[in-house]
């Protein structure tokens, strides 16, 4: 599992969370779970879903940061996909908000 | 004073109600060790991460000629596993620009109409690009068009 961010990605509030994830497995991908928080998770969402089994596969993610998370802050991506004998591995980034706007409800 | 032969069952009875016992366990025992053994083996490789730019293509995509009436339409239409995020094309002498194409999906496809009449008798090359959302840049091949 390899999470893929563009170097010149700015992480803004409001704004979005986008880059590529690579999994790998020999066994076969089963499922796959994305967890995006602030490190306070005033701000939190989650996503699941499962894979059509394949060894490898590169998906884009795409994720939309609401107004009124301060600059600073920090967010926190992170990705764990499961193969079918069930191993899981994980990677995760975490990024600081560059410039903010709004209320965070 | 002359024995008959007797069978071997006969003569080892324990012995040889123990030999599919030893067998048995051998088999199992191989195929625990079989099973139980680490793999160690490098894992075969899959494509890897996504590290280029998007596949364009580009119609026309050779040197061509063409009449000095209406316009061509030049199709550029690029994937990215990562997502695409721009695709431009760039038209040499720049008689017109082109506004980068922005749209954060797998495929984007776009046709531009380049006007002939300000070619007449004349040439001009046009190239494309495009970036996925990791930043990685692709660029064609520039294409020559003759406007009779």
């Amino acid at each position: 599992m390899q999470i893929q961010i563009a170097p010149s990605f700015l992480l803004k509030s409001p704004g979005q969370v986008y880059g590529s994830l690579y999994m790998f497995d020999d066994d076969g991908l089963q499922s796959l779970t994305m967890r995006i928080h602030t490190a306070d998770s005033t701000f939190k969402a989650d996503s699941f879903l499962f894979l059509t089994g394949d060894n490898s596969i590169t998906r884009p993610f795409d994720w939309a940061i609401p107004s009124g998370i301060g600059v600073g802050a920090k967010i926190t991506f992170y990705a764990k996909a499961v193969d079918f004998t069930n191993f899981a591995t994980a990677d995760s980034v975490t990024f600081t908000v560059q410039s903010s706007a709004g209320s965070l409800h | 004073m002359v024995h008959p032969q007797l069978p071997i069952n006969s003569r080892f009875p324990r012995a040889a109600s123990r030999l599919p016992f030893r067998a048995l366990f051998w088999a199992g025992f191989l195929a625990l060790f079989t099973a139980c053994r680490e793999n160690l083996s490098t894992p075969t490789v899959g494509v890897g991460p996504d590290s280029s730019g998007p596949k364009i293509v580009l119609a026309p995509g050779h040197d061509t000629v063409v009449d000095s009436v209406g316009v061509l339409l030049v199709l550029v239409a690029a994937s990215d596993p990562s997502g695409v995020k721009t695709i431009d094309l760039k038209l040499l002498p720049a008689k017109a620009i082109y506004d980068p194409l922005n749209g954060l999906d797998t495929t984007i496809s776009a046709l531009y109409p380049i006007a002939l009449a300000t070619f007449k008798h004349g040439t001009f090359r046009y190239f494309a690009t495009s970036q996925d959302i990791l930043d990685h840049v692709t660029v064609t091949d520039t294409v020559t068009v003759t406007v009779r």
